[in-house]
């Protein structure tokens, strides 16, 4: 029984671990479309669809995203951002 | 029993207390939307002002407020020379980086600077606060450089621009022209590659091949280099400049770079190309279909002591492997502003279930060459 509560217990865990990838993906999003109005971007919901895909494919996110932050909109900066942190 | 009714009543208590920390978790760990699966695909017309017209008989579309670059106001580099485009994705969505070569409004040659500009949407652009980033000084490549390429190269972390320099003189023995190399780590900051000499010099030959100008090169993170250039036997007595292929894993080792001795796709006989070649863009669309687009030019002609390609066209071509090349029956394609077109240079990138073409030809309303945004769509049925 307690292997099992454990295991539950564990589940918990890695799905709060992926919702931290969405929350860096939000924050991101967040950034890049209702801060910068970065054109690129049609919708909140289409930012986030890549965010997550470039998540689950390895990138970097939760440092993209400081690295989104202190890029302050610039968009030379975050061209080189997603070279550091994103699928490049 | 009383053993069993403990253990059952503990194992009760921390089920109801673990069912609540994990409510609690979840409620924490709540996602407030829903995300399909798979990369995106961004339609342009979905983030620009204009729309696409489908142009009848082929699978591309041209943007209704072409051109997207004329050029800038920026002081130092109101004409502009060359303008080579990028395509990059942050996080799945596509900005445009150019690079290009101008110089001041009235000026003829030399005096030429290299700029930086970035799009949101491929129309509008941002120029870089730094431009220029590099300017001509008396080098090799004085008079001009030209055919801009820009790669990034995912082995060295590093942008790469290939580019046509050259270097006019009343005594033609004292006029250079070669294929130039520089590379940046952020687009910005360019450094001379090859203590800035050129890597080619296309007044040598080369295994039996005079080289004319660098006309297109991409970069994958596994294939390495694929660099197109324009060039022809010494056997022949006839001006044509075909398109040749070299290939390389290592920028830092150029020597192992292999010059193929075959052209890769012949000059004619069709007409639209049978003097040869000017620009090309290679996508790989899947691991068994590629494609080709190339600026072809029916003939030469001569003015203030040199000779010029004459009669431009754009055209396709098509590969299972990269290697062997079918010219489209249906070329030329369709999309030049005048007869016979004068459309100078071609980029290409896929992006999504498209891709896009940056084709540079001459406006007639502006009075000067511009870059037009066209959309090529492999997997849509041919426009009626």
């Amino acid at each position: 029984m307690l292997a099992r509560l454990f295991f539950l217990a564990a589940c918990l865990l890695a799905g709060c671990e992926k919702q931290q990838e969405n929350s860096a993906c939000d924050d991101m999003c967040t950034e890049m479309v209702a801060m910068c109005g970065m054109e690129a971007y049609p919708s909140m919901d289409s930012c986030l669809q890549g965010c997550e895909y470039n998540a689950d494919q390895g990138a970097d996110v939760g440092a993209q995203l400081l690295c989104v932050q202190q890029a302050s909109c610039d968009p030379f900066a975050l061209v080189e951002c997603e070279h550091a942190y994103g699928l490049d | 029993m009383h053993t069993a009714s403990t253990s059952l009543t503990i194992s009760v208590g921390l089920s109801w207390c673990l069912t609540l920390i994990g409510g609690l978790a979840l409620a924490g760990c709540t996602q407030e939307y829903e995300i399909s699966a798979g990369p995106v695909d961004v339609n342009p017309e979905d983030i620009l002002e204009c729309g696409f017209t489908p142009i009848s008989g082929t699978q591309l579309s041209v943007y209704d407020c072409n051109p997207v670059f004329a050029g800038t106001d920026e002081a130092w580099g109101k004409s502009f020379i060359s303008v080579g485009f990028r395509a990059q994705e942050i996080l799945g969505h596509p900005f445009f980086q150019i690079w290009y070569a101008a110089r001041p409004e009235g000026v003829a040659e030399g005096q030429w600077g290299l700029g930086y500009a970035i799009s949101e949407n491929g129309t509008e652009w941002i120029t870089h606060p730094n431009n220029p980033l590099v300017q001509e000084d008396g080098g090799w490549d004085r008079t001009n450089i030209d055919a801009l390429q820009i790669v990034w190269d995912t082995q060295l972390n590093e942008y790469v621009l290939w580019y046509q320099g050259y270097a006019l003189a009343d005594n033609p023995a004292n006029q250079t022209w070669g294929m130039g190399v520089k590379t940046s780590a952020d687009g910005a900051a360019w450094q001379d590659f090859n203590d800035g000499e050129m890597i080619l010099d296309f007044s040598k030959s080369y295994n039996g091949i005079r080289y004319c100008w660098p006309m297109g090169v991409t970069h994958g993170a596994l294939e390495g280099y694929s660099g197109f250039i324009a060039g022809a036997p010494d056997s022949i007595n006839t001006d044509v400049c075909q398109m040749y292929r070299f290939t390389g894993q290592d920028l830092s080792d150029t020597s192992s770079f292999e010059f193929e001795a075959e052209p890769l796709l012949r000059a004619g006989p069709e007409t639209y190309d049978t003097a040869g070649h000017a620009s090309v863009a290679v996508v790989k669309w899947d691991d068994e279909q590629y494609f080709m687009f190339y600026v072809g030019f029916r003939e030469w002609i001569e003015g203030n002591g040199y000779i010029y390609s004459n009669k431009h066209s754009l055209n396709m071509a098509t590969s299972p492997d990269a290697n062997v090349w079918s010219k489209s029956p249906d070329n030329p394609l369709p999309i030049n502003l005048l007869q016979p077109g004068v459309v100078s240079d071609v980029a290409a990138q896929r992006v999504g279930s498209r891709i896009h073409l940056w084709v540079t030809d001459y406006y007639e309303d502006l009075g000067k060459e511009a870059v037009g945004y066209y959309i090529f769509e492999p997997d849509i049925k041919v426009h009626p």
